[in-house]
């Protein structure tokens, strides 16, 4: 089965500040297909968490302007009415954030809030919704009836990220977008959480749309990899072929400023110098990244480069000869 | 059995001295206006002629007024009338603030931005004038109605209760768990009566224990010009200094009328900090 269970194309999204506009995504195209883990890739501003509220329709309109076409199976969401996106929210595509400490209501205890979700979607209430939480409970490792009665201050954060992750899983979604889930997790809590995260993908063949910066993360958990830079994708790649051999300087400065446990300690992190762009509406003159681009040459003044094929499903936005990327690399 | 974030508060409230001396004081002052008046049969409006402007004695705690009437009846059924007015007031204003602040704030941008300057443009209004302008005409066709009151004073205070309200929703709009159950499909009418408001419940409660005061002080004051429609301890207060004068004062009929709004006043005020620091421990607002 190759056909896509989502399908992002020229995504645009402009928001119309009183000054100028800001383009944060822009003609972004990509993905994701059924049981696939697909990481969206990049620093803090470049549009990732704006491309995925796209996909549940969450920029309220007229402030933004959202146009190209999102497709979930046979459904645009892109112009989608209110009811539409409500009937798709939290049963087909659901979404888990960040902060699990700011994700659940304090006012309601774990079981009103799972119940609401059931309600909505499945019109399930009374003993069959309790047997659903339960169920869904213990696959997220959160045995025991007393859960359910709890109010969410009485649980740590790695147990409310799990109550978030059952809430979002409660309808059997096909797309689950995790907006930095691991972020505000201690490492142990993050690997475990992780590991719940592979293990549901596995059993549900349920698709995960991951957006993080952290490419440690990315690694441990996503099959496919798409960078993004000031709203662009700059570079798409199978997740081992992109950490081996990163075919934008981009990726490239991303990897090197990242600690590793296999590389000996001694050697210095590269941060990258600057900062991104200021995003406008405007055509480009030049590459968005070369101004920080320590591979910057004359060529990348005129005019931004396309995204084209490296090879296979490989894609990149960059005129650097390939042979000059992957030289000193196995 | 867990415990709501609710009961909690309450919790913290109970171990606040100052919340529950104010608390008690305020019970026993409602207790007394509400039922003593019925209990004794005392009528605030009988005259005795022949007992003018006695001071306080075993047979009247309190003392009398200048035409004979036991003071002890007229403050406890005074009483009444402004503790109702703080009650009713409050009622009427927290309703219209918090609808109009929570739509404003829930939906922000330009329909929050028209609301507001309403609410701006209203605030810019002289209120005392407007409160007496109500008073006046109603005070023609409602006599002894107290319904003018209520109004008057209400539709003068929601505009802070408005203003409170609509910052919070609209911080809380943006938090990450109302952003979550819109994302798990749930309508506006549902996210704002199921997740936004029970958060701004607190917070509502300490302003609507704050306002209680300030409308007393009002309608007092209302009363002391004469613009008032029933027996209040601030037409006390005002019959109270009529009396005073260099020559001879009748201390009494200003010392418990003034004491009795002062106490009540006082009590309000330290429940309602008792129950802000209660229900906000870490002081946000």
């Amino acid at each position: 089965m190759n056909e896509e269970l989502l399908r992002v194309r020229d995504l645009s999204v402009t928001f119309a500040t009183r000054e100028r506009s800001v383009r944060a995504v822009d003609h972004v195209s990509f993905d994701v297909r059924p049981g696939e883990v697909v990481g969206l890739v990049g620093e803090s501003g470049c549009g990732k968490s704006v491309t995925s509220l796209s996909i549940l329709g969450l920029h309220e309109q007229p402030a933004a302007r959202v146009t190209g076409s999102i497709r979930l199976g046979e459904r645009e969401l892109v112009g989608a009415s209110r009811a539409e996106l409500r009937e798709v929210r939290g049963n087909r595509v659901s979404m888990i954030f960040q902060d699990p400490l700011t994700s659940l209501n304090p006012y309601l205890r774990v079981e009103e809030q799972l119940a609401e979700v059931l309600e909505l979607h499945k019109n399930l209430r009374g003993p069959a919704a309790r047997a659903r939480m339960l169920e869904i409970l213990s696959q997220v490792g959160i045995p025991g009836e007393e859960r359910l009665r709890a109010y969410p201050h009485q649980l740590s954060g790695g147990m409310r990220q799990r109550i978030c992750i059952a809430m979002a899983l409660l309808c059997g979604p096909e797309l689950l977008i995790a907006d930095e889930p691991t972020t505000m997790l201690d490492v142990t809590i993050q690997a475990q959480i992780l590991e719940l995260l592979r293990a549901l993908r596995l059993e549900r063949k349920m698709s995960i749309l991951f957006i993080t910066h952290d490419l440690g993360v990315v690694s441990e958990i996503c099959d496919r990899v798409i960078v993004m830079y000031a709203g662009r994708v700059v570079e798409q790649a199978r997740t081992r072929e992109l950490l081996q051999t990163p075919l934008h300087p981009y990726t490239e400065a991303l990897l090197q400023s990242t600690p590793r446990v296999d590389v000996p300690r001694g050697g210095s992190l590269h941060p990258i110098g600057g900062l991104p762009p200021r995003l406008s509406a405007d055509r480009l003159e030049e590459c968005a990244f070369a101004p920080r681009c320590p591979r910057a040459r004359e060529g990348c003044r005129n005019g931004e480069p396309a995204l084209s094929s490296a090879g296979g499903e490989r894609l990149r936005r960059c005129i650097v000869p390939l042979a000059e990327m992957t030289a000193g690399r196995s | 059995m867990s415990k709501s974030p609710f009961q909690l508060a309450m919790q913290r409230l109970l171990h606040n001295r100052m919340a529950i001396l104010g608390g008690l004081l305020l019970a026993l002052i409602a207790f007394g206006c509400v039922f003593l008046p019925v209990l004794l049969k005392l009528d605030p409006n009988l005259t005795q002629p022949a007992l003018r402007n006695q001071p306080p004695s075993a047979r009247f705690l309190f003392g009398t007024d200048g035409l004979g009437r036991d003071l002890v009846a007229r403050v406890l059924v005074g009483g009444r009338t402004s503790l109702l007015v703080g009650l009713a007031a409050t009622a009427v204003s927290v309703l219209v603030g918090v609808a109009y602040g929570a739509l404003a704030g829930f939906y922000g941008g330009k329909i929050d931005e028209a609301m507001m300057r309403l609410v701006d443009f209203m605030y810019g209004l002289p209120y005392m004038f407007l409160v007496i302008l109500i008073m006046l005409m109603f005070s023609e066709t409602a006599r002894g109605d107290m319904l003018p009151v209520f109004l008057a004073l209400g539709l003068v205070q929601w505009l802070t209760m408005a203003r409170i309200v609509r910052g919070q929703v609209l911080a809380l709009r943006r938090q990450e768990f109302v952003l979550a159950a819109e994302l798990l499909g749930v309508s506006d009418a549902r996210l704002l009566i199921r997740h936004v408001l029970p958060n701004v419940f607190g917070v509502i409660m300490v302003y609507a224990t704050l306002m209680v005061p300030s409308v007393i002080i009002l309608e007092s004051f209302l009363s002391f010009l004469g613009l008032g429609v029933a027996l209040s301890w601030g037409q006390l207060v005002s019959d109270g200094i009529a009396v005073i004068n260099p020559i001879r004062s009748y201390w009494w009929i200003l010392l418990w009328p003034s004491s009795f709004l002062g106490i009540t006043l006082i009590s309000l005020n330290f429940l309602g900090d008792g129950l802000r620091d209660a229900l906000d421990p870490k002081g946000k607002t």
